[in-house]
């Protein structure tokens, strides 16, 4: 059985919390996600698990609450360089959610390299008139580079990529392969985020990009196996094959 | 009376999923880029709280879902991004 949380599910039949993180982790997540605030923390997560715990017999599982309560107190929250070196990615994903990406960005400190604009023909959908409408866009990003000092990277250039959401205007910010940008492009650098497996590559009719979501429809059936190899798209197939996106 | 064969299916879970709906069956699910591999029949709709909807086309049938890359600047390997 899923206990649901807000924040953590706690599956019973395992007794741990999502994804088996060590206790450690699971501590240092809470402070972020409940802004080091204690008593908020013991009231929705501890109480909450203990009367549940209580509900469905179960309450052996409370060490485990009362461990993660003792070490909220000597636990900081994910530094940036831990939060990177979590292995597991739907965790890491969850830590990250409470990191905010432009305070990491400023606080690393970052230098823009160069800006490209791309015009394109944005085929959305319309679910009221129940048609597709054409808008012309056109799409900006940025190529900045980040100092790695502050993850424990040492002279390190790391590069990152800054968009704007095409539907809420929202500024993100995309790690980038410093291998995959050509001639210092921001273009080149977006494309080599839209990542397929290698039995994919020619046989894709068009990609649609929902937020961090790519749906490649295909022009043959592909099943692509487990440990495929993974290869990036160039600017051209990329904006080339990009029909829609929102 | 046609048979209403709608499906949804999560394409990528958050506060705000990534919700398919279509006459749609999943034939794999990856671990790796949090990859789906779809069979369509006809045009499916791709809805999210936040960003506006987006449709396949009519003829619609072999679709591969895959999560945005980012490259993780500690590690050195590709992660999921997210929005």
């Amino acid at each position: 059985m899923i206990i649901k949380h807000e924040f953590l599910d706690f599956n019973t039949n395992f007794a741990y919390f999502t994804n088996k993180e060590p206790e450690e982790h699971i501590a240092k997540f809470l402070k972020m996600a409940y802004q080091n605030n204690k008593p908020r923390f013991v009231e929705r997560f501890i109480n909450f698990y203990k009367a549940n715990f209580k509900a469905y017999d179960i309450q052996n599982f409370n060490d485990i609450l009362n461990n993660i309560n003792k070490l909220w107190d000597v636990s900081n929250e994910f530094s940036y360089e831990e939060a990177f070196k979590i292995e597991n990615n739907n965790f890491r994903i969850k830590v990250f959610s409470y990191i905010n990406i432009e305070n990491l960005v400023k606080e690393l400190g970052t230098t823009r390299i160069n800006v490209e604009g791309k015009d394109v023909i944005n085929k959305v959908w319309n679910p009221i008139k129940k048609i597709f409408e054409y808008i012309p866009t056109t799409l900006i990003y940025e190529l900045h580079h980040a100092n790695g000092e502050k993850l424990g990277l040492k002279n390190a250039i790391l590069p990152i990529v800054k968009c704007w959401c095409t539907s809420t205007n929202n500024e993100h910010w995309l790690w980038v392969n410093p291998d995959k940008i050509i001639d210092n492009s921001p273009l080149s650098a977006i494309a080599s985020t839209c990542c397929i497996y290698k039995s994919m590559y020619g046989k894709i009719k068009y990609i649609i990009r929902h937020g961090d979501v790519f749906v490649f429809e295909m022009i043959e059936k592909v099943i692509p196996k487990e440990n495929e190899e993974i290869i990036s798209l160039n600017t051209d197939e990329y904006f080339s094959l990009l029909k829609s996106q929102s | 009376m046609t048979e209403n064969k709608e499906k949804e299916v999560v394409l990528e879970q958050s506060s705000h999923p990534h919700t398919l709906k279509g006459d749609a069956k999943v034939i794999k699910e990856m671990k790796g880029m949090n990859t789906i591999v779809l069979e369509l029949q006809g045009a499916a709709i791709v809805e999210h709280g936040q960003h506006a909807t987006v449709r396949t086309e009519e003829d619609s049938q072999n679709i591969i879902k895959i999560t945005q890359q980012e490259f993780n600047p500690v590690t050195q390997a590709l992660m999921n991004a997210f929005d």
